[in-house]
């Protein structure tokens, strides 16, 4: 680790004047799972400060710890050279440290200019609402947003919520910015201006720290990089442009380097699903379908690329049957579908929601209960009378070896799993038994690199076994990597799937942009 | 006739009171997130701590102060269970209910059933040359007169006020108040306390205006309308005044239709309010849009680290 003892070299000699952030030996456990096992951070004025780990590493404890949320079992925490232990977020506001979390704390049914005032008010001493609203007004168009003050937040898209955070951490005066994965949950080019904006608020002065297991964002943007694995850091604050992504990446895994390599399979002969003139109503927030037709053959991936919000959800929900369709059919096997859910999955049908604690999993329930479920219910339940926790152990024990979940034992609650595990989670209930269609959305959102290549294996695997795979994903190199035909949805129509060779990305990004 | 309904008309507003009080109470406690299942109990204790003060020779400011005490002192309990120990709020709500009633029936029974000098009506003078149905209406007691003033300032506060702002974020999701630095405990027993005071004048009133004598049992349910009337109005006190007035309308009728000779059967007369009740909430499930006014965070106990 020569970056690692150079960047370290480096430290001791920068004046104390300049640290925004030292943070030293930090440990915090969460009953018996250790979180942060001594971890160390370091973080200059005026720089934007990558912070790189697998999910589950330690990063959002470690900054949660920083701006207050947690508090700290043990370890050294300074803001300004001046100790700060926060025993709540209100403390590290006013000591200038605004933190954007991945999950937007918001209050939904207030509107932007409530959250505003609510969170700034006090602080930013506005007397009246037009104080406040002039405040925000000149701060947004100073950063380039428009947002309407007087929108609902739960009415706002991701990014426009994430752009009311970045105004509330601002005009609470934030000093150091602390950005939990803030591209994840953007399209490309939403994405890069984020970046750019991150770098503009370091280049003021302010010292913005950037939680993100894209290795790109690091090349792109950050000045330095601290990597974490399992609860320490392994690469403290080595010069971005000094360390190569390999060595990122090696940082990031530890030892197993061997990201499994991803392949393309071939489509079969028989038609699985097929969507015929499908179309549904358009309730309030929803995007409508419009007439959506495809055929998915056994034994292929068909990947439906497009930007999020162009009827990505509704299209699943149609296809699993929560959503009544008022117009066009669906084909299961040839056959009418079905309008229960239930039966449909009886009949091969198996999903993988975006929204893995919606739809997906009972997050209050033991990974062997959620594990148990299906094989509980339907028409031919495996265990009719009786069940035991011995028999949902037993088997949770298997599949959580054969999915390789970690962070959880059979009897840890679902919601305490980190994205990756959880997702594998929901992986191992949906390939119990005997499938044919494989409904996913999104599989590898907010996943690190090798939970990704794990979940898509086990998609390519499931193709290769035969089953249909639908894989709609908002993440054009995942579609281009592991379908073997594409199509796109755009304001809810489908353009018609093509053959993965005779496109490329280009066409792709026209389609998506333009529609069909 | 003119008669009959310038009696029922005028009697209106009395019953409405408690009614209003109660789900104002309740609706400052559930816009913060905390669900109050205990107003039954806690309206017993200020109606029988409101008698016993009048009975031992308080005036009647003093009866409503002790009425007020008592019930916050109840609700003391409630929030230490249900906002500071973070219980199961429903849990929590129905061992107030529990222990108020049956409280109230301990420290009432040497007081019941004696009548007190009513809580009457202000200045009848002044409503002289209205028409006798309206200056009926108008002329009432100046607690009744608060329970229609208070709906108002309360949704002045909770939609117009930084403070109500603060209210209303740590209700709707409490770690994005937290986070926005909003103490949310200090927030919630606040709001509990504060409902738990209007539940004691509830209470008063009852037994002040209402009854004009302790008997055991004599909230009879109302605590639990009131609940039901928090949904009906949709989380707002100022249709909280309309709810109550319909409630207040419906039990003015029963001593009418009783005392005019009208052959019913009684129970059947009785059972009016509950009935309104079910078919109320069941209008109220017909009419509901997609948007819920319901607070998000209701019933959710807000613990810092944990993860949800
Ligand atoms: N509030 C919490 N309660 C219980 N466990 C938690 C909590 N927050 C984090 N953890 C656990 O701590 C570990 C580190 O998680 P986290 O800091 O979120 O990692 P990262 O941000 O790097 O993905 C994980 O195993 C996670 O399950």
């Amino acid at each position: 680790m020569s970056a690692a003892a150079e960047a370290r070299r480096a430290e001791t000699a920068r004046p104390a004047s300049t640290i925004a952030v030292r943070m030293a030996g930090v440990r915090k456990a969460f009953g018996e799972r250790i979180a942060l096992d001594g971890a160390d951070l370091t973080v200059v004025w005026g720089e934007v400060h990558a912070l790189l780990g697998e999910n589950g590493a330690g990063k959002s404890s470690l900054m949660n710890i920083l701006a207050g949320f947690y508090g700290a079992d043990d370890g050294v925490v300074e803001v300004a050279g001046q100790p700060a232990a926060f025993a709540e977020p209100r403390a590290a506001s006013a000591a200038g440290i605004g933190m954007i979390h991945q999950h937007f704390k918001l209050v939904g049914p207030l509107t932007v200019l409530e959250n505003l005032r609510l969170a700034c008010g006090p602080r930013a001493g506005w007397r009246s609402r037009d104080a406040a609203l002039v405040a925000m007004a000149g701060m947004a168009k100073d950063l380039g947003f428009t947002i309407k003050p007087d929108a609902r937040v739960d009415q706002l898209s991701v990014s426009e919520q994430q752009k009311v955070e970045i105004l509330k951490v601002l005009l609470g005066g934030a000093r150091i910015l602390i950005m939990d994965e803030p591209t994840a949950v953007l399209a490309e080019s939403e994405a890069a201006a984020m970046l750019q904006l991150a770098r503009r608020l370091a280049d003021d002065g302010r010292a913005v720290i950037l939680i993100t297991h894209k290795l790109r964002d690091v090349s792109a943007t950050a000045d330095r990089v601290t990597v974490m694995r399992a609860g320490r850091t392994v690469i403290a604050g080595a010069p971005a442009r000094d360390v190569t992504s390999a060595e990122l990446a090696r940082a990031m895994v530890g030892g197993e380097t061997d990201i499994l390599r991803r392949g393309t399979a071939g489509p079969g002969e028989t038609v699985a699903l097929e969507l015929r003139a499908l179309s549904t109503a358009g309730a309030e927030h929803d995007v409508p379908l419009r007439e959506i037709s495809l055929t998915l053959h056994s034994g292929e991936i068909l990947g439906i690329a497009g930007l999020g919000g162009n009827g990505q959800s509704e299209l699943l929900e149609a296809i699993i049957g929560l959503r009544t369709p008022t117009h066009g059919d669906i084909l299961l096997h040839g056959e009418p579908a079905s309008a229960f859910p239930a039966a449909r999955r009886e009949h091969g049908l198996r999903f993988v929601p975006a929204d893995r604690f919606r739809l997906g999993l009972f997050g209050s329930l033991t990974l062997a209960e959620n594990l148990a479920v299906p094989a509980l219910s339907g028409r031919q339940p495996e265990r009719r009378y009786w069940v035991t926790r011995a028999w949902m152990r037993g088997r949770a024990r298997r599949s959580i070896s054969d999915y390789e979940i970690a962070g959880g034992t059979a009897d840890t609650q679902a919601r305490l799993l980190s994205g990756g595990n959880a997702q594998k989670l929901i992986l191992a209930r949906e390939f119990e038994g005997a499938f044919s269609v494989l409904v996913v959305h999104s599989p590898a959102r907010g996943l690190d690199v090798r939970a990704a290549a794990a979940v898509q294996n086990r998609l390519l695997a499931a193709a290769a076994r035969g089953v249909g795979v639908l894989m709609i994903s908002e993440d054009l190199d995942e579609v281009l990597a592991l379908s073997s035909r594409v199509a796109v949805l755009s304001h809810g129509r489908l353009s018609a799937a093509v053959a993965i060779e005779q496109t490329d990305r280009a066409e792709l990004g026209r389609l998506i942009l333009e529609g069909a | 006739m003119n008669g009959f309904l310038a009696d029922w008309a005028g009697a209106v507003p009395v019953f409405a009171a408690p009614f209003l009080l109660a789900t104002t109470g309740l609706i400052i406690n559930e816009r913060a997130g905390v669900m109050n299942l205990g107003a039954e109990g806690i309206m017993a204790m200020g109606a029988v701590s409101a008698v016993i003060a009048m009975l031992s020779g308080s005036g009647l400011v003093a009866a409503i102060l002790c009425a007020c005490a008592a019930a916050v002192a109840i609700t003391l309990l409630f929030a230490l269970l249900a906002v500071v120990l973070r219980l199961e709020q429903v849990l929590s709500g129905l061992v107030i209910f529990a222990f108020g009633v049956g409280l109230s029936g301990v420290l009432g029974d040497s007081y019941a059933n004696q009548p007190i000098k009513a809580l009457g009506p202000v200045a009848p003078r002044i409503f002289a040359g209205l028409p006798h149905w309206l200056g009926r209406i108008l002329d009432q007691d100046p607690l009744t007169y608060f329970a229609f003033v208070l709906p108002v300032l309360v949704w002045w506060v909770l939609e117009r006020t930084e403070l109500g702002l603060r209210l209303r974020a740590v209700g709707e999701d409490a770690p994005a108040a937290d986070a926005a630095g909003v103490n949310v405990m200090r927030m919630r027993i606040g709001a509990v306390l504060s409902g738990g005071l209007v539940l004691g004048l509830a209470g008063a009133h009852l037994s002040l205006v209402g009854s004009q004598v302790w008997v055991n049992g004599m909230v009879s349910g109302r605590g639990w309308i009131a609940v039901a009337l928090v949904t009906f109005s949709r989380w707002n006190t100022l249709r909280a005044i309309g709810a109550a007035l319909l409630f207040g309308a419906v039990q003015a009728v029963i001593p009418l239709i009783l005392s005019s000779g009208l052959n019913v059967p009684i129970y059947l007369i009785q059972m009016l309010p509950y009935v309104a009740t079910i078919v109320v909430l069941g209008a109220s499930g017909i009419g509901r849009t997609s948007l819920s006014a319901q607070p998000e965070d209701l019933a959710r106990p807000f613990l810092r680290e944990e993860r949800r």
